[in-house]
């Protein structure tokens, strides 16, 4: 059966946090205060070893959904079904609620970045990525997810914003957007646009996720780094995301300098707090 | 310009080749087209750094900062990734240190054990062989039987002292000051109990393993080892590392070849 519009996004399984080995000693010494954790897919792409079981044994304890980092899916020298397979045998393993890249490019002409790298929005552009997502859903058999990235320049070229660049995508290639808001905050201030006009563009029906995340401030750029607390303005635009798109998974995505689980933990609670204040909020203007 | 032209020129200007991708970039803002082009040359080479910290732990420790991440820099502009992903782009990086630093053979030696050690880390499972398994084996299929050893087992001979060195920084103590060895050192590698081990074996030894693992029999690779080592009893010397690659689980599979 082919869903509904209305039936688009999973149901949120609540708030969550990207696992990382630093708290690999606190999820096995107690069960932790999180609804489902997510993974970075090309850290378990492997044969065997302490990784895989790991991941097993956290997974007994706790949904997760698979974020990928290397997918490129808007290089031109198109998809590595290969690479897409092997995204599915770990599916296989693990029977994530979703999976997710990036909206990017991170290598052409067989050499690599390992960069989240920018694309021209035009309609090139957007032809191709529709045509890989629709490559890479062929192959997984489900919907795929996609997350806008922090981006440090723009394209001439670009035909459009960014914002409606992912908007036409979602909709001709069928597929859910993981919201990075820290993204959208750091893009927006290294490009000068507004960031509330980005949320606003997109269909809340199409978020399946959320990201929060800290980031590098240098004065006259943003960096996302991911080495800081999440910063009171993307805080403050989370609040517009959860007003926008009323219930969304949401995570706390740390990858460098990571503190103690508890300062997550407690920026995961901050979420759970604005959520319910803006669902609270969302509940009182209805009854009006 | 085209997308395909446009990527090509991105990563052109990543690898130093060319900067034709500047005039495609939208001037203005609060940093100039140079600044925002600079951000993502240096966070590619920031990435490979840290992959190559991550992974030359005890290499970045023995030669200190500076000098690693020399060395380190030197590779990523000599090798380009042309990896899907990054855990597999130290391979090459100890064959580089030794033609960079022909002078200090260790240091490519203790990068090589990283290197093998990551390796066993994360390669793929098995279930190993028990002496239930080897108590199990009649008189005649010993002449014919063959063994597999862990897939993650590895060997590499060494010049210096590069394992007591590796050793020691392995368990944060002194390391021993460099030295060639009066005669080559063989070390294996493999995981055990989802860790990575490493020992150090004698030349019969690793011959021995060599043979097995490319398929030959185990009453063949006795008969070759004496013709090879005729001072020494081959059998029980065997029989006595047989023992020991069980005891670690080396050993995965008993393989038949029909004589």
């Amino acid at each position: 059966m082919t869903p509904t519009n209305s039936m688009l996004r999973i149901k949120s399984p609540g708030f969550g946090l990207g696992l990382r080995t630093a708290h690999y000693a606190d999820f096995l010494a107690a069960p932790q205060p999180l609804d489902w954790l997510e993974i970075i897919s090309d850290n378990f792409l492997l044969e065997g070893g302490k990784p895989l079981q790991m991941l097993d044994t956290f997974r007994a304890d706790y949904p997760m959904v698979m974020h990928g980092v290397s997918l490129s899916i808007g290089s031109t020298d198109g998809i590595d079904l290969n690479y897409v397979q092997s995204i599915k045998r770990l599916a296989e393993r693990i029977e994530p609620l979703w999976i997710s890249d990036h909206l990017c490019w991170t290598g052409a002409g067989g050499k690599n970045s390992h960069d989240l790298l920018p694309l021209p929005y035009t309609e090139e552009a957007l032809n191709l990525v529709v045509r890989h997502i629709q490559q890479v859903q062929d192959v997984l058999g489900r919907r795929f997810v996609i997350e806008n990235v922090s981006s440090y320049l723009q394209f001439k070229s670009s035909e459009m914003t960014e914002w409606e660049f992912l908007r036409a995508l979602c909709d001709a290639a069928d597929c859910l957007l993981l919201l990075d808001v820290n993204n959208i905050y750091v893009s927006s201030f290294n490009h000068g646009f507004d960031p509330l006009q980005y949320l606003h563009h997109l269909d809340p029906n199409r978020i399946q996720q959320i990201h929060l995340a800290g980031h590098s401030h240098n004065g006259d750029h943003i960096i996302d780094t991911h080495d800081h607390a999440v910063a009171e303005p993307v805080w403050a635009l989370y609040e517009a995301a959860c007003a926008h798109a009323g219930s969304t998974a949401t995570m706390i995505e740390r990858d460098d300098d990571i503190p103690p689980l508890n300062e997550l933990l407690q920026e995961v609670a901050r979420a759970r707090t604005i959520f319910a204040s803006s669902a609270c909020e969302k509940l009182a203007e209805n009854s009006l | 310009m085209k997308l395909a032209q446009l990527q090509q020129n991105f990563i052109a200007l990543l690898h130093n080749e060319a900067n034709r991708i500047g005039t495609e970039v939208v001037e203005g803002g609060r940093i100039d087209v140079a600044a925002r082009l600079h951000i993502y040359h240096h966070s590619y080479r920031a990435r490979l750094l840290e992959v190559l910290q991550d992974v030359f732990e005890h290499t970045w420790g023995y030669l200190g900062d500076d000098a690693f991440a020399e060395m380190a820099g030197g590779y990523i502009e000599a090798q380009p990734s042309a990896l899907r992903t990054l855990n597999r782009y130290g391979n090459g990086f100890s064959d580089y240190l030794r033609l960079q630093l022909p002078d200090d053979g260790e240091v490519a030696e203790i990068a090589q054990l990283d290197w093998m050690m990551r390796c066993a880390f994360d390669g793929p499972n098995r279930t190993p062989l028990t002496f239930t398994d080897l108590a199990g084996i009649t008189q005649e299929q010993w002449a014919s039987i063959g063994f597999n050893f862990h897939p993650t087992l590895a060997m590499h001979t060494l010049k210096h002292n590069a394992a007591g060195i590796w050793d020691a920084l392995a368990h944060n103590q002194t390391p021993p000051a460099a030295a060639i060895l009066n005669t080559d050192t063989i070390v294996t590698v493999w995981r055990r109990d989802l860790r990575p081990h490493f020992m150090t074996i004698d030349t019969m030894e690793a011959e021995a393993i060599t043979l097995l693992q490319s398929g030959m029999p185990f009453s063949a690779v006795c008969d070759k080892l004496q013709a090879d080592y005729a001072t020494i009893n081959v059998v029980p010397a065997l029989g006595t590392a047989m023992h020991k690659w069980v005891d670690n689980e080396m050993l995965v599979a008993i393989t038949d070849t029909p004589v």
